[in-house]
Formats: C-alpha cells, structure tokens, sequence
C-alpha cells in the first residue's frame, strides 16, 4: 500500500475517533454537570460516565499505530 | 471482607434506660433498628417510645444551647497550640455528670465574655473595610484639599478626572462661576498619571443647583460616608485619615482579647459541640425503641464479635436488670442487615471505590481485594516507568507531609495517597520491565538505540515455541517488532480475562452460596465464554500451526457458554455473553494509554536534545522537564480513571450488588 494511503489511514482511525469522542463527551458532559448542581453524590458516575467514550479514541489510537506500522507495499 | 453480623435485642428496666443508652453510644458498636417498623407476633406487644414534653423540652435546650456554642465557637479562632484529643475527651467525660442547668449557665458565661468584644470586633472590621475604600481617593485628594479652607458659608465638593477629560474642568470653572456668581473657587491637580483631581468650593446657597449641574453632566463624584456627607472637604478627609489610623490598633487588642478566650475556653467549646450533639443524636434515636409496662427494647445488628463484649459489659453494670440476646434474623431481616467492611492494612485504601459506589450488600463477596489487585497492575501496566514512579512517592511524600503539618484528617486524601504509593509501586515495577525511565532516556544517554530509534539491547531474549522472539526489556513502542506488539496485546487481553474472569468467579460463588441457580448459570456461561474465547486466540496467536484436538474443544465452550448464559439470564444472559468479547477487548486500552504515554515521554526527550549541548542544555532540560510533568499529571489521571472505569464497569458489572443498609453504629459522633 502506498505510503500516503497509509498515513491517511491512520489520521482517519485517530482523528474520527478522536471527533466521536469529543462530540459524546461534550453531550454527557453537560448532562453530568446539570446532574451534578442536583445531586453532587453522583461525581463518582459522572467521572466514570465521562471516561467511558474515551474507550473509542483510544482504540482508534491502537489501530492507528497498527495501520502505521504497516509497510508501503504490503 | 464483610464483617459478620449479628441481629440483637437489647430488653432491660425501664427506670436504667437513658444510663443503657449513654453505655450503648459510648460503645458504638449498635447499628439501631427502628421498632415500630417490625411486623410480626414478637413486636405485637410492644409500644412504641415517645418524646414525651419533658424530652422535648430537653431536647429544645440541649438544641439552642448547641447553637448557641457553635456560635461562640465559629467567631473564637483555634488556640496556635494544637489541642489533643485526650483533652477534649476529659473534657467531654466532664459534661456527662452535670446538669443542663449548669452546662446553660456555662454558655451563659462564655457569651457574656465573648458577646461585647465579638460584636466590638465585628463593628471595627466593619468600620475598616468601609473606611478603606476611600483609601485611594484619600491618598489622591487629600494633599490638595489640605490646600483648601472652607469657612463656615462655604461647602465643597470633590471631583476626579481623566487625564484625557481633564479640559472639562475649564467648561466646569466656567458653568460654575456662572451658577455661583462667582463665588467660588476650582484647585485643580495632576495626581497620578491617569487622574486629575479638582476641588470645587462654593457658596452654601448654590448647593442645590451645583449638584444638579454635576449631575446632569456625569462628572465623577467623591462620595464620602454619609456621616460626614455635610463637612467641608479638607475636614472630612482629615477625619477619614486620623479614623483609619486608629482602627488597626483597636482590632489588634481586641484580636489579642478573643485569642486569650479562646486559649481558655476552646477545647472546652470543642467538647461542648460533640456533647451536645451526641446528646441530642440519642434522644432523636428514642422513637426507635419500643417498651412494655416495665421494660425497654432494643433492636439493632453490632458486629458478631462484639456481642459477647457488649453482654458482659451489661451484665457487670447493671446486674442482669439489662440483658443482650442474639437473635436469628429472618429472610427478609437478613436483606436489611448493614453491611460493614474491615480489611487488612494492604488492602484498605482501595476502600476507596466505595466513595464512589455503596459497599457491597451483607452477605455478598467483598471485592475490594480485586481492586487491590488489579487497580495497581492495570495502572501500573499504563504507566511503567521506573521515573516516573520515583516522582508518584515523591508526591505521595509530600502530600502526606503536607496533611500531617495541617493535621488534615480528609478521608479521601489519606486513600489517594494510599492508593497512589501501591499504584507507583506497581508503575516502578512495570517500568523495570519496560526499562523505561523518563521514557527512553537511559537508552539514549547508554547510547542503546540504533539510528531508527528502536532498542538495541535485549539482556534476556528467547523465543516462543512458535519461533517467536520475546525478551526483556519490553519495547512498548514495538513497531520494528511486530510479534513483540502482538505480545503485548496478548497480555493486555489476558489481565482482561483474569479480571473479568475473577469478578465472575465471585458471582458464580455468590449465585451458589444463594442457592440461585440461574444466577449461578449465567456467571457461569459468561466465564466459559471468556475462557473459551481466550483459549482459542491464544492457541491461534502462539501455536498458529498446531493442529491441537483442545482448540475445538475451547470453541465448543465458548458456544456452550453462552447457551449457559441464555439459560440463566434469558435472551439478555445471552446477549450479554456475546457482548462480553466487546468488554474483553476494550482492555486494549491498556496498551494504548501506556503508548499515548511512552510516546509523549520520548517526544519530551527527543525536543529536549534538539537544544543540543552546551549552554542550551538548561533550555532543552527544562523544555524535556515541562513535557514530562504534563505526561506526569495525564499519566496519573488517565490511567487511575481508566483502571477505575475497568474495575467498575467490566469488572463489577458482571457481580456486584450495593448494600441497601450501610453500618452506621449509635455512638459518639459529636455531630459529624
């Protein structure tokens, strides 16, 4: 494969991943933030609920290092 | 581990009731049942207790006298000398053999000193922050008005000015004159770089018509304290000035008055506030229990090891009018029961996660020892560098310090500490394997990498059966070495089972201690699934040529598995057991956080030599330092969140049931 396709590759599996992340982080953010000026009790859900798509950025980081370590012509 | 518990009934005379409870809350083992709550033929008798309007009257008093001293309490700053705890418990002890009576009169007493000289205090304070708002205006004005006398006829008034506006002040001396018929007077000065003040000093009977005219214009007036609204300038500035001078004196003398009380009074105050408030807490609990004609019981669960304590404690002082019972709780009572925690030394601080969560229910598996476990390795997994580990107990060094010099006592921070230690132990250990320091900072001043940037040096080496190479150190960032990067994601998928796998086995034990079968059976097909699954892509991954006859037999596990899983938890067990290769997978992030950070660490490294030597080499150090204090702090919130959100969700998910009723004994809690 060449080299470019290769490194276009990557930048897609971290960068939409990293996009996908961003955009569900920024939804339960602020539905954590009004949740937490009612009931603070629930900080502990709210770091775990936060974290939780930060599974797919770094997953996408993962494959994209796979899809880097690939070589051109293979 | 759960403590055991054990359901109790405390029955004794009526007439030793309140001395039973003052023994019960000094013990503080009692977690109370609420009596009038319990249904059945032994409670059918029993009446419950009531705060008659004698108690009420009581608790009234011990409530206003709480608020009174708390009052007291929060104006008094605490004594420089630290007060021990045996002090404010011989103090304490002291409350308990007088009267409400004389505890009032005492309160009384430590009002009446403390009441003038807190409000004298309150008042100067006051006096003060008002007063110090025309500091500044003094400082810019006054020089100029203490150029200017008024007499008795003539009033002025005070102006500041932009530099930018300051010809205004030529249309103002014009209006002015006009309005005053020229009897006035406009100073004028420059008095710092941005401000012109001007004092404008005019007849009484033009007052009225100069302060529209200034009005209407929008000039910037200095307002002085109403008080001293009607004096002329130079006057009221100069009253300004000698007041602001006065005050501080004032305040430190009445300042070294509190203090004096409070070296007196504090730790009695201190004791005061728990005694009432453990005073008013054990007559909120009366409505609990219930009585007969001449007896009172109690109902309640305390820790199994306590009851035989706790009889004989009775028995010696009260003579067998009050006698403890232990009781065989029922099915529904056994659901109530309080769950409590005690673990060893080692394991505690990872009692933390229930800051989070409720502690698990009485009669389930305490799982803190799985975090205990697994919290540190998945950390340590994400964050091996031995470097970075040294910084970790620097820190837990120095904040443990700094909460001994504040005597905090945050329960919180005393875990975080705890946890962080046993998670840079773990991140020390890890790093010896990955020999990383600072990322590849020995490689690179060893000179062990090669000009591609990968490691040189293998000091154990070998090769799997299948050929394959492995060896130590462990290149994280293994691109040279794809077998080695198929290695490590190998592990990370077999801590996941392991963790995985442990947290079913505690449901699977669960389900079988309860005697539930289907709970039993999805746990379990769950579990087979994993390990069948794991089985297989290990036996693919290390013995890809192998025809082995165990490989069919591991899929045909994993397929039963989840058959097992559908049996005991319906088409959602099912489901969920296909899902569960999801969970296991996601432990890839294991590898990918510690890569983020290996990577940022030798991007610190790398920017770092850029600066090249000589002099430049402070720049580059600090520049490689900056990074790697950023990789340093991401490196232990990522990792500590990341390794929770595993513990919790992929982890505990598959077993974990809260405590509806969470130990919380009857004793002296002074309020907190």
């Amino acid at each position: 494969m060449e080299l470019g396709l290769i490194a276009i590759g990557a930048a897609l599996a971290i960068g939409l991943a990293a996009l996908a992340t961003g955009w569900s982080q920024s939804k339960i953010g602020a539905a954590m933030a009004g949740a937490l000026a009612e009931k603070p009790e629930l900080v502990g859900n709210a770091i775990i609920m936060i974290a939780i798509p930060e599974t797919m950025v770094v997953l996408g980081f993962v494959i994209s290092f796979l899809i880097i370590g690939l070589k051109p012509g293979e | 581990m759960l403590l055991t518990m054990s359901k109790v009934e405390i029955v004794g005379v009526k007439t030793l009731f309140f001395q039973v409870l003052e023994t019960l809350q000094d013990l503080g083992t009692l977690h109370l049942e609420d009596i009038t709550k319990k249904r059945g033929p032994r409670y059918a008798d029993l009446i419950p207790m009531e705060m008659d309007p004698a108690l009420e009257e009581e608790r009234n008093l011990l409530q206003n006298l709480a608020m009174r001293n708390n009052a007291i309490l929060s104006e008094l700053a605490p004594p420089k000398e630290r007060i021990s705890s045996a002090v404010i418990d011989e103090k304490y002890g002291s409350f308990q053999g007088r009267t409400l009576a004389d505890i009032s009169a005492m309160v009384e007493e430590e009002e009446s000193a403390t009441r003038e000289l807190i409000s004298y205090k309150n008042e100067l304070e006051v006096e003060m922050s008002r007063l110090s708002k025309y500091e500044p205006i003094i400082k810019k004005v006054y020089p100029l008005a203490s150029k200017v006398t008024t007499t008795e006829q003539y009033t002025s008034v005070a102006l500041l000015i932009e530099e930018r506006y300051k010809q205004v002040l030529d249309y103002i001396e014009q209006e002015l004159e006009r309005i005053t018929s020229g009897q006035c007077d406009v100073f004028s000065a420059r008095v710092d770089e941005n401000t012109h003040a001007a004092i404008l000093v005019f007849h009484k009977r033009y007052s009225e018509q100069v302060h529209n005219f200034l009005a209407a214009e929008n000039v910037n007036q200095v307002r002085l304290p109403t008080e001293l609204a009607d004096k002329p300038y130079d006057e009221a500035l100069q009253e300004i000035e000698t007041r602001y001078k006065e005050i501080p004196p004032k305040l430190k003398k009445v300042k070294e008055d509190l203090e004096d009380i409070s070296n007196k009074w504090y730790a009695t105050l201190v004791a005061l506030k728990g005694y009432l408030a453990d005073r008013v807490e054990s007559l909120n609990a009366i409505p609990k229990f219930g009585q007969s004609g001449h007896v009172f019981v109690i109902t309640g669960w305390m820790p199994s090891d306590k009851v035989e304590e706790t009889r004989k404690l009775l028995e010696e002082k009260y003579e067998g009018k009050v006698e403890i019972t232990e009781e065989m709780p029922t099915h529904a009572e056994m659901e109530e029961a309080p769950s409590a925690m005690h673990n060893p030394a080692a394991v505690k601080p990872f009692e933390f996660i229930y800051l989070l969560i409720k502690p698990p229910k009485y009669g389930h598996l305490d799982p803190t020892f799985l975090v205990a476990i697994f919290f540190p390795l998945l950390f340590g997994f994400m964050l091996g560098d031995m470097g970075y580990a040294l910084v970790i107990f620097g820190a837990v060094w120095l904040m443990k310090r700094i909460m001994k010099k504040r005597e905090s006592k945050s329960v919180f921070m005393t875990l975080f500490a705890n946890v962080l230690f046993i998670s840079g132990i773990s991140s020390f250990i890890f790093g010896l394997l990955y020999f990383e320091f600072f990322g590849d900072l020995l490689f690179r001043l060893f000179g062990w990498k090669d000009a591609a940037g990968h490691a040189e040096v293998q000091w154990i080496w070998g090769y799997t059966s299948n050929g394959k190479p492995w060896g130590w150190p462990l290149e994280r960032i293994a691109q040279a070495n794809e077998n080695l990067f198929g290695l490590l994601l190998v592990i990370v998928i077999c801590i996941g089972a392991l963790h995985m796998g442990a947290a079913l086995t505690i449901g699977l034990i669960d389900g079988i201690r309860h005697h539930d079968r289907k709970h039993a059976f999805e746990k379990a097909g769950y579990l087979m699934f994993i390990l069948g699954l794991v089985f297989v892509g290990l036996g693919m991954w290390a013995f890809k040529d192998a025809k082995s006859v165990l490989m069919p037999l591991w899929a045909v596990m994993a397929v039963v598995g989840i058959g097992f899983a559908g049996y005991g938890g319906g088409f959602g067990g099912g489901l969920e057991a296909a899902l569960t290769f999801g969970n296991l997978l996601s432990y890839a992030r294991l590898y990918g956080i510690g890569l983020a950070s290996v990577i940022l660490a030798e991007v610190a490294n790398e920017l770092g030599a850029e600066f090249g030597g000589g002099f430049m080499i402070i720049l580059g150090v600090i520049v490689a330092g900056a990074l790697h204090t950023l990789n340093i702090a991401l490196g232990i919130l990522s990792p500590s969140i990341q390794s929770l959100r595993l513990n919790l969700v992929e982890s505990f998910t598959k077993f974990y049931q809260e405590a509806d009723v969470v130990y919380k004994p009857f004793k002296r809690s002074g309020g907190e």
